[in-house]
């Protein structure tokens, strides 16, 4: 009896720790935030906060300009890191397994160091500015407190990252798919778009959504390397807390951010659970 | 029958000692050829050379008068079946079958009608609408071996195509493949490291070492009369007799038993294999020879009888250094 018991309290008991947890740094904030939101200063119910950004230009122009931002980064990062992919795929030279080795190590470089770097070389008065003045060229590159900094940044931590998604998805492609497409006589294009893309193009759109949904809450790059104004909704989230003092308002947009990231999620999930007829009982 | 397949001098090196080195072979129309060898032989640089997956060093290859040496895959008259994974998985039977068809823009009730024939050639009719994933390992084989008929190939080159399957499976396309082979007229490179496959689907084999064909020819006269002591060793099962600084090679159904209480040998075991008996005879520790009896001869023996052993037929080699 006693151990019958213990059986059926065991799960629960192992469960417990992980799920008060999550109650108290996930569930009560998320609850609190929204409850917050519909709130003014001393408590009476409000729309205003949402009102605010809804109508506000500063706030409009933000989201456009984190929208740049983040679809910007995602089809760069996208691009580059299916090419390189491909190319740690299906290369077998000496070059592209030193490159298979090392491609991972930005994400093991802390990020504001990594931030810091970046700076030093691509600011007005950094490396390449120093570099190009030794042969007499005074070259400013601009892209330093502007959308591009802030997208070359990020280019730098989720190229490595998405190429480990989409690499993994690539070896999911035997050699004998490709060559016996290229037996049948088809022409590498061909094989891109009738062979490998159908295989892997559901983790392409699970290595995009988490590349957009990281950049909508992007919080450390826009901080060091963005421009005052427009500014992306992580560092106009910073200010309403930091330097308004607007928590209903810093709550109202904190939904509005979790909202967006939900539609992320959506289409993250919807091309997961969809399991085409060829992929059963694989 | 003319020549289908010539190859010339076909050098083909992976670093220092890999690969191929000066082969020369010729394929006949309507033949099946098997490369047979061990691993890392070569047998499959060769075949992958024909097909164009390995860039050649040197050497000439000739399809049917032509050199294709250098011509890409998608440009040559080959088609090839590989040991595994071969259709592609999000394409059903039917798409798998008609993709090199519709690369080459064929009408598509020309494609219908061929896809139907092929399919009823390797009784897989029925089928088209299934995914690889729904088939056995065997089934897909032999979908990969139609679809790649459907684009006629001049030539078809198979690698270790039934390797990945189970024995039995293994066997009933053995028989499959030279069926289709016979009605359908097909000449094909077959490439195994399993000398009883070569033995069994074979119009002629070629057998392989490190880079170098050791013997080539009809499968009987390379059982027979092996041309060196690798191949006598490679195909089938062989005793191998040292005397007076030569050996003797002696098949194991070429030894005949006879009680004798003086006799050298002594039966050591009997092992019942079905329809026939293995006995493996011993005269000292280190000369065992194994002999094959008939179920109803090998009634008279038992272990521990003292034995002489007759050779019907025996083949000097150089003795191993």
């Amino acid at each position: 009896m006693k151990q019958k018991r213990q059986k059926t309290w065991t799960p629960y008991a192992m469960v417990l720790p992980a799920f008060a947890v999550m109650m108290l740094v996930v569930v009560l904030p998320i609850i609190n935030t929204i409850l917050q939101s519909f709130k003014t200063a001393d408590g009476t119910f409000t729309m205003a906060n949402y009102q605010y950004f809804f109508t506000s230009k500063e706030a409009f122009q933000s989201l456009i300009f984190t929208a740049i931002e983040a679809f910007s980064t995602m089809i760069l990062a996208i691009i580059f890191s299916f090419l390189l992919a491909l190319y740690l795929r299906f290369s077998k030279s000496k070059i592209s397994k030193l490159i298979g080795r090392l491609y991972l190590l930005p994400r093991f470089i802390p990020g504001i160091v990594a931030v810091y770097a970046v700076m030093n070389i691509i600011k007005d008065s950094g490396f390449i500015n120093r570099f190009l003045q030794l042969f007499g060229i005074v070259y400013k590159p601009g892209l330093l407190y502007d959308i591009k900094g802030i997208i070359l940044c990020n280019l730098w931590f989720n190229i490595p990252f998405s190429a480990m998604l989409l690499s993994a998805a690539l070896s999911a492609v035997a050699d004998s798919y490709v060559e016996s497409a290229r037996d049948a006589g088809c022409s590498y294009w061909k094989i891109f778009q009738k062979i490998i893309w159908p295989l892997v193009y559901k983790d392409v759109i699970v290595a995009a959504t988490f590349i957009l949904m990281g950049q909508i809450g992007a919080f450390t790059i826009p901080y060091l390397t963005g421009p005052n104004n427009p500014k992306m909704l992580g560092i106009l989230l910073y200010q309403q807390v930091n330097t308004y003092l607007d928590y209903q308002k810093a709550a109202a947009l904190s939904v509005l951010m979790f909202l967006l990231c939900l539609g992320g999620a959506v289409v993250y999930i919807k091309s997961n659970m969809k399991e085409e007829v060829w992929e059963k009982g694989r | 029958m003319s020549e289908k397949l010539i190859i010339e001098n076909l050098t083909k090196k992976f670093g220092k000692n890999e690969g191929v080195e000066n082969i020369n072979l010729s394929v006949k129309e309507h033949e099946l050829l098997t490369l047979l060898g061990p691993s890392g032989c070569g047998k499959t640089t060769i075949l992958r050379a024909i097909g164009g997956f390995n860039q050649i060093d040197s050497g000439r290859i000739l399809l049917d008068g032509k050199e294709i040496q250098n011509l890409q895959p998608e440009k040559r008259p080959t088609g090839m079946v590989f040991q595994s994974y071969n259709l592609w998985p999000h394409m059903t039977v039917y798409e798998n079958m008609a993709f090199g068809m519709q690369i080459r823009k064929c009408p598509k009730e020309q494609i219908k009608k061929e896809i139907k024939k092929m399919l009823e050639l390797v009784r897989m009719d029925g089928s088209e609408k299934k995914y690889p994933s729904q088939l056995s390992g065997g089934q897909q084989q032999r979908i990969a071996i139609a679809r790649a008929l459907v684009l006629k190939p001049s030539l078809l080159l198979l690698d270790e195509p039934f390797s990945a399957l189970d024995a039995k499976i293994r066997g009933q396309m053995r028989e499959e493949l030279k069926r289709i082979q016979r009605e359908a007229g097909l000449t094909v490179i077959f490439v195994t490291h399993d000398q009883e496959e070569a033995m069994a689907i074979s119009d002629r084999i070629a057998v392989m070492r490190r880079g170098y064909m050791e013997q080539v020819g009809k499968p009987e006269e390379i059982y027979d009369h092996p041309k060196t002591r690798f191949v006598a060793e490679f195909i089938g099962e062989m005793n191998f007799i040292e005397e007076n600084g030569s050996s003797f090679a002696v098949r194991p159904e070429d030894v005949t038993l006879q009680h004798d209480q003086n006799g050298k040998y002594e039966i050591f075991q009997m092992m019942s294999l079905g329809h026939y008996t293995q006995a493996i005879v011993k005269k000292s520790e280190k000369e065992m020879l194994k002999v094959f009896l008939e179920k109803d001869q090998a009634k008279g023996f038992e272990t521990g009888n003292r034995v002489n052993c007759i050779f019907d037929r025996q083949q000097e080699f150089a003795a191993r250094a």
